[in-house]
């Protein structure tokens, strides 16, 4: 019982030091959030609201992933995806997979998801960790704005611009078409990423 | 020529990821690596090239050896099937932004990568392609990537593709269920909290075998 034990206080401290050692569990949740985006990306478009808007579910997931995980494990989650994709697994949207994507005009968006994971993963960590529990959820819906539209959009518009051979303000009207659906997937994942935090904060703990 | 029939195997259950080609050609059998390999190159090719008739070879090419392996063409052209839309708004936008020369161009090199991409897809299989990951991943070593961790997350990722996908549909049925099918909230909670139920259980299932830190 004391060995355990001993061990699990000298992991602590060395996670005060520096990051924690990636343990199996960490391994699970980077190898089933992969899948989660998978699986949403596959979800043929979904009508919401009262107009019934289509909303592909992609960048939900990415979204879910860098607000559940963290920067970090969200980010290898989310290349992980990527990577897969690219070497030829039918796992982006419209089952599509293999570098044949880099030709198309959802470049710049799918090169971008890892990065976005990662700064949404920053400021989910820190509103998690010293934000105030009441302000938790605009926070995140924040974090998850911010990092669609700091990294996401940017780089999508850019991919869009150099494969579809348009200038980049043809490719940023584009590029509107997808921000009211944005700014709901954004609310949707975190209020859904606050629940997951409520219900097992052992997601975060040690990170 | 008449082919000696087979015994049929029993299909595994695969509807997300199962879009193989049946048979055993020389597609089949040549390394996944390989294949992998000459996918990247044929790819930055046509990217590099940007030439209308690169892009329309490389779909000759395909086309060819899809005829040549025997596999059904009507598996290749499915991807069309599902694009299609995709492709026609993108052929209207370059006629009117761009010239006609550009929109067969655009066309052209897009068909061109995901056809090569999808006779990839239709002769491998899955597990085989996190194998190429891993070796991909071997020169990275020295940089703290651990090869073996991510075939270790990528298997665990092929595994719970499957069982999400039922999840999500089991929710869509549930919130269509309470009249809430519009509801993105309704349809995406139960499908993210058993994807964290299923990591728990996943990393509790590699503890009990000794596997603790990577």
């Amino acid at each position: 019982m004391s060995k355990p034990a001993a061990e699990a206080s000298s992991t602590e401290m060395t996670s005060r030091r520096h990051r924690a050692p990636i343990t199996a569990q960490d391994i699970a949740l980077i190898g089933v959030f992969a899948a989660l985006i998978a699986v949403l990306a596959f979800a043929p478009p979904i009508p919401v609201g009262n107009f019934g808007v289509p909303i592909t579910l992609q960048t939900l997931g990415v979204a879910l992933t860098g607000l559940v995980l963290g920067p970090w494990r969200g980010a290898a989650a989310t290349g992980l995806y990527v990577a897969l994709g690219l070497l030829g697994l039918p796992i982006f949207a419209g089952f599509v997979g293999g570098f044949g994507v880099l030709a198309g005009p959802s470049a710049g968006y799918l090169l971008a998801f890892p990065l976005t994971a990662l700064v949404t993963g920053f400021i989910a960590r820190a509103v998690l960790s010293r934000g105030p529990v009441r302000w938790r959820v605009p926070l995140l819906f924040l974090a998850a704005i911010s990092g669609s539209m700091l990294v996401t959009h940017p780089l999508g518009i850019l991919g869009m611009s150099i494969n579809l051979e348009v200038g980049l303000r043809e490719a940023f009207f584009f590029d509107i078409a997808f921000w009211p659906g944005d700014v709901v997937k954004s609310l949707v994942a975190a209020g859904a990423a606050a629940l997951v935090h409520r219900a097992a904060p052992w997601i975060l703990t040690r990170r | 020529m008449r082919i000696p029939r087979r015994p049929r195997p029993l299909r595994p259950r695969e509807q997300v990821l199962g879009r193989r080609a049946p048979g055993d050609s020389f597609l089949h059998r040549v390394p996944s690596g390989a294949k992998v390999l000459v996918l990247a190159l044929v790819t930055a090719t046509v990217l590099l090239a940007r030439d209308p008739l690169v892009s329309a070879g490389v779909v000759g090419v395909v086309l060819g050896a899809v005829v040549a392996a025997r596999i059904p063409l009507l598996m290749v052209l499915g991807l069309i099937r599902r694009l299609w839309i995709l492709l026609v708004v993108l052929v209207v936008l370059q006629v009117m932004l761009n010239d006609p020369l550009t929109a067969a161009e655009v066309l052209s090199r897009i068909l061109a990568c995901l056809l090569a991409a999808q006779l990839l897809l239709l002769t491998t299989e899955p597990a085989d392609l996190v194998g190429v990951l891993r070796r991909v991943l071997a020169p990275l070593r020295p940089f703290g990537v651990r090869p073996g961790r991510v075939a270790l997350a990528a298997l665990i990722m092929l595994r719970a593709i499957p069982y999400l996908a039922d999840l999500f549909h089991l929710g869509g049925q549930q919130a269509r269920a309470r009249g809430l099918e519009r509801d993105l909230r309704a349809r995406t909670v139960p499908l993210l909290l058993g994807a964290v139920d299923h990591a728990r259980n996943t990393g509790r299932a590699l503890n009990a075998r000794g596997i603790e830190e990577v």
